[in-house]
């Protein structure tokens, strides 16, 4: 099958397979089909852990996980009830999310507050406090909060899609993204809006 | 007609950008947004908040991925997938490994193996109770004839 999902032969090559036909030969075991599945979604994993867990490492090896699960559960997979990505995003936000759950020190990296040479010392410094600031405003949410704003806000998912990738309701999505907006303007636009409320 | 306590509830949730907000609200949003100057506001201060936040998901981006590039990160996710994938025949054929534990679970061969264990069990509580209830009414004294098994009085009569 195409992309469109038509009939290629059980030749086609599988760059040109859509994800439902790679699925389909994974569970009957075809490496070369699954590799093609880590290949076009592991940028998309990678990315979408990242932004809920709070450190690289963990965002790799969540990732890892979810590949692992999705090949040795590729025969679950029903195109007729969802699409790939969903039960994609699914299955790293409940594992960034149970992650999340258990609490744990984030060191910053040891060169995140390395002053740009370009830049004047006070500028650069600036700038580093001011990018501190909006990491650690991001990492003070919590993680189903960052799932939720991410899968919106950075994958362009719907409310409802979202919703159906995190197991809950429209409503409860919709009131995780007013809540993660509600803290980052107290933390990111507190001394603007404190400005305008003056005058 | 959408309120304007309405329009404000879903650009708290969604934004300023109205693609984002659920496709059914889209035509009355953009209605009152043409009619409302508070609707506008409201989108504004919106707009200035998406702002912040993509610029603080780009320094929690560069955060996490200090030193690090997509391509090199990709790469050690295949290789360590297919480590932990590559040493299997593949879904398929854990999907027969299970059928064969299955198969195993109910087999005809478990099943007389349990049968020969039960057996052999029912068996040694027999000889023990034979032994107790033929066993000589005096005790023997010391510990060497206590280790010899009770000679069954059925047989030396």
């Amino acid at each position: 099958m195409d992309r469109d999902g038509e009939t290629n032969g059980p030749d086609a090559h599988a760059d040109d397979l859509c994800d439902a036909e790679l699925l389909a030969r994974s569970a009957r075991g075809d490496r070369r089909a699954f590799d093609r599945i880590v290949a076009r979604y592991g940028p998309v994993a990678l990315r979408l852990a990242a932004r809920i867990v709070p450190d690289r490492q963990s965002a790799e090896d969540i990732a890892q996980e979810a590949m692992v699960r999705i090949w040795h559960r590729a025969g679950d997979f029903d195109a007729r009830r969802a699409r790939f990505t969903t039960w994609l995003y699914r299955i790293v936000a409940n594992l960034c999310i149970d992650l999340c759950r258990r609490p744990r020190p984030v060191p910053l990296p040891e060169h995140f507050d390395t002053a740009d040479p370009a830049a004047g010392a006070e500028e650069a410094m600036e700038q580093d406090e001011r990018r501190a600031a909006l990491a650690t405003a991001m990492a003070d949410l919590t993680a189903g909060q960052r799932a939720a704003l991410t899968l919106v806000y950075d994958e362009g998912l719907s409310g409802a899609e979202a919703a159906e990738a995190l197991g809950v309701t429209t409503k409860a999505v919709e009131r995780l993204l007013a809540r993660a907006r509600a803290h980052l303007r107290g933390r990111l636009l507190a001394d603007r809006d404190g400005a305008e409320a003056a005058t | 007609m959408m309120t304007l306590r309405r329009f404000r509830t879903l650009a708290d949730s969604y934004g300023a950008d109205l693609q984002r907000w659920p496709e059914r609200q889209r035509g009355q949003a953009l209605a009152l947004l043409e009619s409302s100057a508070e609707a506008r506001s409201v989108i504004a201060r919106a707009r200035e908040l998406d702002e912040a936040i993509a610029a603080a998901s780009a320094a929690r981006d560069a955060h996490v991925w200090a030193g690090e590039t997509a391509g090199r990160a990709l790469r050690r996710l295949q290789s360590r997938v297919s480590a932990r994938t590559g040493g299997r025949s593949g879904a398929a054929g854990a999907a027969r490994v299970e059928q064969l534990r299955a198969a195993r679970r109910g087999s005809p061969r478990r099943a007389g193996w349990f049968g020969l264990a039960t057996a052999a069990g029912l068996a040694v509580l027999a000889g023990l109770a034979l032994g107790i209830l033929y066993s000589p009414s005096s005790p023997p004294q010391d510990l060497t004839a206590l280790l010899q098994p009770a000679p069954l009085q059925l047989l030396t009569e």
